[in-house]
């Protein structure tokens, strides 16, 4: 569906230039959550950003790499090419509820819009971007309203009978397909919601816009950059129980990024841990989590919180996030290693399958790029 | 929250009660500055007039300065403004004048918006380049030329280069067709005539586009200011996202929040169209407020006419004042996030 | 977000930094700068020593009438056979000088009025109250278009240049008091500021200290713009005819081209306007070249974007005061974009 290979991204400022992230690879399929874990600043978020192309450039540049999105490379599509890609093709629910709502417009205008390009690009009536494979659709609900349905035997068949149908789409055809998508978001009253301002919302209630948003373009790809990191944690499991079962329900791929593992080990199926704009692990949810195979991941669960061991101080890790302007050699996390060798200083390990990891069909193996992948296991 | 449409009614009421002190002090101020030099106002004023008005002039010049005040205090709320050296009042004359004033001005409002606005949008997208820097010297050019030379240069050279009258009204002094509105196009559409229409509006090109080039870099300046502020913001990001066009995300999202502060500033500029027309329409011959004025502070050759003078700053304030206030409602109209209290 | 270990610390810089900064990435404003430094030399050696730059007297009759340009008369002569060039040269200092005289006194009068009007501005204080007269009589200033206003003040004061200079004054310093006020008020609750008070810093120390400093960057910037708008003003006072008469011993720029468009026959003589609306032109447009750049620092919505192109980081977030709607007299503190002055011609 959407595949990332050997993805590069370094920002320029000034004189300096800080490569945000570093040889990248990963591929999203219908119906399977990739999540994406790690630190503050390990360029998660410039990835999810960079996949449609909504990084500026400048500063930021693709330095090497591809996305291949729908048959076709995303970085060397056109800059007029791109908005056929966003929404229906890609879709993205941002960390920033608060802000991410025009202010000027009301719920229904902000979310009928979003329905309005899937529309027109379903009629043809907008160039949509096709690449080289059919668009995927995951929806089993019915996208005709009553009223199309109605019109459909007086109108001929063919593209301006298209047209005509989706002219006749009157305000109050989008009204119910907008309440469609806010109950789907389960909003209780939808009613009065639709005809709310943004900062009349409150921040969950934003998000939960945002997600009918993106989902009322039906994505092929949806990328969810940190949803739930700016709510109040008790909002944050509602709309993270609200993502969770959407992904259930939607069978889209999704691409999930995450500071926080305990969100990760809940929604994703696979995931890939970041460290300092690499994936320095990556595998099956549980593979990674109970069987870490890299240093940095083995740390990174023992840093967090375990809601079953109470007991005991929490251990943080060692040293600190490598400034991105003074990378170390060899490894990046070779500083803060406890297992760190002389070969670490001077060879970039390379992301390597784990020996001996359960081959589960369709799913990515385990892979780990450290030298002492085996050692991994025997760290306190 | 939410607002409702009586709420703006009571909104627009109270600016309009707030208005009152400020309109009695405009009325005052004017009135005692055009009273400053007591010594020989009359011969000031009234230069050529007969021994007359001389004499009446200097009695009412001998009472105190605040009975003088009072009483045309009084004249003013009866609607009698004075009248001129020759007897002819002021008022009907003031009248008349204003909707051929506010012809102008809101054609170069006009202007001003179709142009100076999408022009701010692409300064501010090209932020830093070259098509920047020229909108920038565009805008630079009209603040720097003073009125008077812009209304010549275009009289003189630009009319006849692009074939446009740049004098009057209409190309005829006698037009078939009573005046009701005293606005040209209007008049000549009310009259049903496409000829004279398309007339009025070739009369009205010059002028209006000299105003709007004096007057845009306010408009265009705000606006690639807003837009500066409004395009990094995560919604515009989240616009883009939708899969719309660069087109409708600079227009549709950017633009119609950045243009909340750019309503503000087009209100400010109402004194700078206002004062503009005092010399563009004596240039381009209009028979306007602007024009008017010119004549009662004596500008040019003409015979001074201080009740004239007076009544035309007080208009002048008072349109000020209507288009901040409008400014203020279309403020609270286009954020949702202000409330009308 | 990859950017945050690399985010160097954004100092408050002195002004002739700042001013260095924007010339160094804003061509404009250098050749603004550049003119700027020109035209004050030309200006000042014209007012010192004519004889140097100057070929002609005001009112020398050189013989020639209406000669087109040439090297012995760089804008030619006029109907009285005056030189054309000379008259525009000694205009410069007279209409430069009450550019800056003006906005200079508006600059200091509305500068104190201002910070009076901001910082001593609590209720039921004799400050407060002399603070909410200040702006209820500034607010009546400013519903006038000046130049209406100005006209109408030197018909009653009488005609010639001191009138007028005194009739613009008098229109011109409410702006100064709105934009003092608003940067005042703006400052004045910053946490360094409350802060320094709560030390035990006096409230004179504060206010000399802390807010005048930082009130001084913005009123520096609009002034350099105003210089511009009072010249134009001014001479849009002279192309009326009620400041200055031309020809005569002390030469207008407005002056001079109400005269050559009233004489007629400018189509045959063109340069008779030209000259003397040329040098208005640039003088001014010189001035708004470097106030523009310069205010583009100082507004907190270009400044991101200015930042964010020089150093390629957002600066921190300003805490500028939220623009609303409200009563004309008590409007949003104006940043200095806000205050644009309509031209007041």
């Amino acid at each position: 569906m959407l595949e990332v290979q050997h993805l590069s991204i370094t920002y320029t400022v000034g004189a300096g230039s800080f490569p945000a992230v570093t040889d990248v690879s990963m591929k999203l399929y219908p119906g399977r959550v990739v999540g994406i874990v790690g630190e503050t600043g390990c360029g998660k978020s410039t990835l999810a950003k960079a996949i449609p192309r909504l990084l500026p450039e400048p500063p930021a540049t693709i330095g090497g790499g591809r996305i291949i999105f729908r048959g076709t490379d995303l970085v060397h599509v056109s800059k007029r090419q791109l908005p056929m890609v966003r929404g229906t093709g890609i879709g993205m629910i941002f960390q920033e509820p608060l802000n991410s709502l025009n202010p000027a417009y009301r719920v229904f205008d902000q979310v009928a819009e979003s329905i309005r390009i899937r529309h027109f690009r379903e009629m043809g009536y907008v160039k949509s971007f096709q690449g080289g494979e059919v668009p995927f659709d995951y929806s089993k609900r019915p996208t005709e309203t009553v009223s199309s349905s109605l019109t459909k035997p007086f109108l001929p068949a063919g593209t301006a009978g298209e047209v005509v149908r989706d002219r006749l789409r009157s305000r109050s055809d989008y009204r119910r397909e907008v309440l469609e998508y806010l109950r789907l978001v389960r909003i209780n009253d939808p009613e009065t919601i639709l005809d709310l301002f943004p900062h009349e919302l409150s921040g969950g209630m934003r998000q939960r816009i945002m997600i009918a948003m993106a989902l009322s373009e039906k994505p092929s790809v949806l990328i969810a950059d940190e949803p739930t990191s700016a709510l109040d944690v008790t909002i944050q499991a509602q709309v993270l129980t609200l993502m969770k079962e959407l992904i259930e329900e939607v069978q889209t791929a999704i691409l999930f990024i995450s500071h926080d593992l305990g969100v990760i080990a809940e929604t994703a199926d696979e995931v890939g841990v970041m460290y300092a704009g690499q994936i320095v692990e990556y595998g099956p949810v549980a593979e990674v989590f109970h069987n870490p195979r890299h240093p940095y991941t083995k740390a990174l669960l023992r840093a967090a919180p375990n809601r079953y061991k109470s007991e005991g101080p929490l251990s943080a890790m060692a040293g600190s996030v490598p400034n991105l302007s003074r990378l170390p050699t060899g490894c990046r996390f070779h500083p803060r290693c406890p297992l760190v060798q002389a070969v670490c200083r001077e060879k970039v390990p390379t992301l390597d399958p784990i020996d001996g990891a359960p081959a589960t069909p369709g799913v990515a193996a385990h892979a780990s790029a450290c030298f002492f992948q085996k050692e991994v296991p025997n760290l306190p | 929250m939410g607002r409702n449409p009586s709420d703006l009614i009571l909104f627009i009421g109270k600016r309009l009660v707030q208005l009152v002190p400020v309109l009695f002090g405009v009325i005052l101020l004017t009135f005692f500055f055009t009273h400053l030099d007591l010594t020989n106002v009359c011969n000031e004023w009234y230069p050529h007039a007969g021994g007359a008005t001389i004499h009446a002039c200097e009695a009412s010049v001998n009472q105190p300065l605040l009975n003088q005040f009072f009483q045309y205090l009084v004249n003013l709320l009866h609607g009698n403004w004075g009248s001129d050296v020759y007897g002819a009042a002021v008022y009907p004359a003031i009248a008349a004048a204003l909707p051929a004033t506010l012809e102008l001005v809101f054609a170069s409002l006009f202007l001003m918006v179709v142009v100076g606005i999408p022009l701010g949008v692409i300064a501010a997208q090209y932020s830093g380049r070259w098509a920047d820097h020229l909108v920038r010297v565009f805008y630079l050019s009209g603040w720097a030329t003073p009125t008077y030379l812009g209304a010549v240069v275009a009289a003189v050279f630009l009319g006849p280069l692009l074939g446009l009258p740049s004098g009057g009204y209409f190309s005829t002094r006698a037009v078939p067709f009573p005046q009701y509105t005293h606005a040209s196009i209007l008049d000549a559409m009310l009259a049903g005539s496409l000829p004279y229409t398309v007339d009025a509006i070739d009369h009205l090109i010059l002028p209006a586009t000299v105003l709007a080039f004096i007057n845009m870099g306010i408009a265009t300046r705000m606006t690639r200011a807003s837009m500066l502020e409004v395009l990094p913001l995560d919604y515009v990001r989240s616009a883009r996202m939708k899969g719309l066009s660069e087109f409708w995300v600079l227009y549709k999202h950017a633009l119609r929040n950045a243009l909340i502060t750019t309503t503000t500033v087009l209100g400010i500029t109402a004194g700078g169209l206002l004062s503009g027309t005092v010399v563009v329409e004596e240039v381009f011959q209009w028979p306007g407020i602007g024009q008017y004025a010119y004549a009662s502070i004596g500008g040019g050759s003409s015979v001074p006419n201080f009740a004239g003078a007076i009544a035309v700053v007080i208009i002048f304030a008072i349109a000020v004042v209507a288009a901040n206030l409008i400014a203020d409602i279309l403020y609270g109209v286009l954020d949702p996030r202000v409330d009308w209290r | 977000m990859a950017k945050g270990s690399a985010r160097p610390i954004i100092r408050p810089e002195s002004g002739a930094l700042v001013v260095w900064r924007v010339l160094r990435s804003n061509p404009l404003s250098l050749v603004g700068f550049l003119l700027i430094v020109v035209i004050a030399i030309l200006a000042v050696v014209i007012a010192a020593a004519p004889h140097l730059v100057v070929p002609y007297g005001p009112q020398h009759q050189t013989g020639a009438v209406h000669a087109p340009p040439s090297w012995k008369h760089p804008f030619g002569t006029d109907t009285n056979s005056y030189d054309i060039f000379s008259n525009v040269l000694l205009a410069l200092p007279l209409d430069l000088g009450i550019g800056l005289l003006i906005a200079g006194t508006a600059l200091f009068a509305g500068g104190f009025l201002g910070l009076i009007a901001g910082f001593f501005d609590r209720p039921r204080t004799v400050g407060g109250a002399v603070s909410i007269v200040i702006l209820r009589v500034t607010d009546i200033f400013l519903s006038f278009p000046s130049l209406i206003l100005a006209l109408a003040i030197t018909r009653a004061l009488g005609l010639g240049v001191g009138p007028t200079v005194l009739a613009i004054g008098l229109t011109w310093w409410p702006y100064y008091v709105r934009l003092v006020r608003g940067e005042v008020l703006a400052v004045k609750n910053l946490p360094y500021v409350i802060a320094a008070r709560a030390s035990g810093v006096s409230e004179w120390r504060i206010l000399g200290r802390h807010v005048v400093r930082n009130v001084l960057e913005p009123l520096v910037v609009y002034f350099t713009l105003d210089v511009g708008t009072v010249l134009v003003t001014y001479s849009t006072i002279g192309f009326i005819g009620v400041a200055s008469k031309y020809p005569g011993p002390q030469p207008e720029w407005g002056a001079m081209l109400a005269f050559y468009q009233s004489s007629g026959a400018i189509n045959a003589y063109p340069w008779e306007v030209l000259a003397p609306g040329a040098a208005i032109f640039v003088t001014v447009f010189a001035f708004s070249l470097l106030g523009d750049g310069l205010r583009d620092l100082l507004d907190p919505r270009t400044r991101r974007a200015f930042v964010r192109s020089t150093t390629g980081h957002d600066p921190p977030a300003e805490s500028a005061p939220e623009p609303l709607a409200s009563g004309t007299s008590d409007r949003p503190a104006p940043s200095v974009s806000g205050l644009d002055r309509g031209v007041a011609t």
